[in-house]
């Protein structure tokens, strides 16, 4: 495949096209049909298949991030400028802001953050939590002159509090940008624009919003090939661990050098994407960072493998020009163990996870500030869902864990709560 | 003609014919069904989604008087001699009897029946019967329990929904709505203070987005007065609600440099407290 179509899987649709990966009823059957006769399939159970998921061990963290490393967000900026194209070019553009709209765990901000630095456009900073608290509106004074060049406002999250004084902020910052009639492009978490568009009709303000499609099965399989090229030299297979079958196709991980025989029937064309792939996509609901989360969680490697060995010949160039192919084993998506919400989480913890969500991430005294609670009760709950693995603490910001997050997703919708605009 | 008398021993069986066996076995049956009823419900609304409870939970009374309805009905024929003339007159004794003796547990009976169809109140609701206001915890076939705010709780006859007025702030719903007050010197320009109110209730955790929020105002010779009036996601937080909108209603007024009035006339009445 070539790099070309490698990258086709980042798109910024209208609203209206957005689409969910779903599984169509054709194949849901088909798969229902797959494991009812899956016990007297030729495959399951080969090569003592059964014996070696048993007994298969964690592949350590410095092999998975030669396997599957952080995504490169350099590809997604393409996909924003053949969004925007038109209204770049045009001089006589309809509207001055263009509003790109993601899921949590899409990379959308780091994506703009590329985009504006590549291009040298100017990127708004924001005022720092302090000044959002405050009804002090003096740095909306200091905004960058009006320009040629958009300038970029890469994740609106970090102008927003959920705060009586740090609505008027936004409010005010929306009203500037209008009257300067400066281009500018906004990225913006689906959860905050569900937010916003609930309750100040943000929708309304911006002429155009774009969304970042869900990613299919199909995406993945691109997304994931694409990131074990990028680091690893040596030639992979990743195979399901309780019945062998290919997830990722070989011809596309095997770095050109695969044995003919070792691509057996079950790598055809019509296997791909995967089964695994395929109920990835829907549990992760498309979002690029959550699926590749769950996809680092599944792998594992073979009981003899010389873990030291295999990593120094992955990230070897010249080591890896002789290196035989290896196996990777993915283990059966039913037996990926994800995060789910601990049993008394309650009301508290789905307003604390709904701040965390539209905030993109809060410190602790700003959990204390904006969530007016029992401070030890916070606490106590932020400990349960941490360790849980429902949140997680990186330079004491809190955030929903990307692994977490279907679960968070289906509790918020559960008790009710306002829900993400996608 | 002269009327046919109807003697005890032409309705009722012969003593030795009532299987007062079958009779125990029915009525333990019944009050065992009762109870898982009583139990079961309410652990299966706690397992489900909370919205579910307002389905679930006002289905306990339906349940309870289909069980003292059948067991009534396969009761009283192993009493009385299953005849039409009988029956007439059975239930014709009994409720002259009730009407008599027990004319007001009679007559809450009968609107616990209409209650459980007209559905007035059901459980989960908040709803506010003679002055008293709670939630509705369980309805029976003559009263229904409420649990006031203060934790006390309060029982009450079906037959208040004759003559007197119920008011049901949810109405089977999650939500209910919720006012919150402010009182403010008269001296400032409303318009930014409605504002901030309305920040106020659309910032607060608990607020639903699926119904509106409202700031109205209404003035009065010392001050003016600010409603927000908005819902929680879930009713139970009512309270919760209410003093987060207050708390933070008060600072945010602070902050922005708001005069609160010093003094009340007595005219300043809640309206909705005193439709009470």
């Amino acid at each position: 495949m070539s790099e070309e179509n490698d990258l086709k899987f980042w798109e910024f649709v209208k609203p209206g096209k957005f689409e969910l990966p779903a599984e169509p009823a054709s194949k849901r059957a088909a798969s229902f049909f797959e494991k009812l006769f899956s016990g007297v399939s030729d495959d399951a159970g080969e090569g003592g298949i059964e014996a070696v998921q048993s007994e298969l061990k964690n592949a350590p963290r410095s092999l998975i991030d030669w396997l599957a490393p952080y995504p490169c967000w350099k590809e997604a900026t393409a996909a924003i400028k053949e969004a925007l194209l038109p209204w770049l070019e045009d001089e006589t553009f309809e509207g001055y802001s263009r509003v790109l709209v993601a899921p949590y765990g899409s990379g959308l901000g780091e994506m703009l953050q590329i985009l504006a630095d590549e291009n040298k456009w100017t990127v708004l900073a924001a005022p720092d939590y302090s000044v959002l608290r405050t009804r002090n509106f003096s740095w909306l004074d200091a905004l960058p002159a009006k320009s040629d060049k958009p300038l970029i406002i890469p994740r609106l999250e970090a102008f927003f509090l959920r705060h009586y004084n740090g609505l008027e902020h936004l409010r005010r910052l929306v009203s500037k940008l209008f009257h300067s009639r400066q281009r500018c492009i906004i990225g913006c978490n689906s959860w905050l624009w569900h937010f916003l568009d609930s309750a100040m009709h943000m929708r309304e303000s911006f002429n155009k919003c774009y969304y970042l499609q869900s990613l299919s099965a199909q995406d993945l399989q691109s997304l994931f090939c694409s990131l074990e090229t990028r680091k690893s030299y040596r030639p992979t297979v990743f195979r399901q661990a309780d019945n062998g079958s290919f997830i990722l196709p070989p011809e596309m991980t095997g770095k050109g050098r695969l044995d003919a025989a070792v691509i057996k029937a079950d790598s055809s064309a019509d296997a791909f994407p995967s089964a695994f792939l395929k109920k990835l996509a829907v549990e992760s609901r498309g979002i690029p960072l959550v699926a590749w989360s769950i996809w680092r969680n599944s792998l594992r490697l073979a009981p003899d493998e010389d873990v030291a060995e295999l990593a120094r010949e992955v990230a070897d160039k010249d080591a890896a020009t002789s290196a035989t192919a290896k196996t990777i084993w993915v283990k059966a998506f039913e037996d990926v163990e994800l995060p789910t919400i601990p049993g008394d989480t309650g009301q508290t913890g789905a307003f604390l996870l709904l701040y965390l969500l539209q905030h993109d991430g809060l410190k602790t005294d700003a959990i204390f500030d904006l969530l007016s609670l029992e401070k030890s009760r916070l606490i106590g709950l932020l400990n349960r869902l941490h360790k849980a693995g429902i949140v997680v603490n990186e330079n004491d910001v809190w955030r929903a864990s990307w692994q977490g997050y279907p679960a968070i997703r289906r509790f918020l919708a559960e008790q009710d709560h306002l829900q993400d605009a996608m | 003609m002269t009327p046919e008398t109807t003697t005890p021993e032409q309705i009722f069986r012969d003593f030795e014919q009532i299987p007062f066996f079958y009779i125990a076995i029915l009525i333990f049956t019944a009050l065992v069904l009762s109870s898982l009823v009583k139990r079961f419900i309410p652990a299966l609304a706690r397992l489900m989604p909370p919205r579910f409870s307002y389905y679930l939970l006002p289905m306990i009374p339906i349940f309870k008087l289909v069980i003292t309805g059948v067991t009534l009905l396969l009761l009283v024929p192993t009493i009385v001699k299953p005849t039409m003339q009988n029956f007439i007159a059975f239930f014709g004794a009994v409720g002259l009897a009730l009407g008599f003796a027990f004319k007001d547990y009679a007559s809450s009976l009968i609107a616990g029946i209409i209650a459980i169809y007209e559905q007035p109140y059901r459980v989960g609701d908040r709803v506010t019967i003679n002055g008293i206001y709670g939630e509705v915890q369980a309805i029976n076939l003559r009263s229904l329990k409420l649990v006031t705010p203060d934790d006390d709780a309060v029982t009450i006859p079906h037959s208040c929904i004759w003559n007197g007025s119920i008011r049901n702030a949810n109405d089977g719903c999650r939500e209910q709505q919720c006012s919150a007050l402010f009182y403010l010197h008269p001296e400032h320009d409303p318009e930014f203070v409605r504002q901030i109110l309305r920040d106020v209730a659309l910032t607060s955790p608990y607020t639903q987005f699926s119904r509106p929020v409202r700031v109205v105002l209404r003035e009065f010779p010392l001050a003016t007065q600010y409603r927000i009036r908005a819902y929680p996601i879930d009713g139970h937080d009512e309270f919760a609600f209410i003093s987060d909108l207050t708390e933070r209603g008060k600072a945010a007024l602070r902050e922005a440099g708001y005069k609160f009035a010093s003094t009340r006339s007595p005219a300043m009445v809640d309206p909705d407290e005193s439709a009470i």
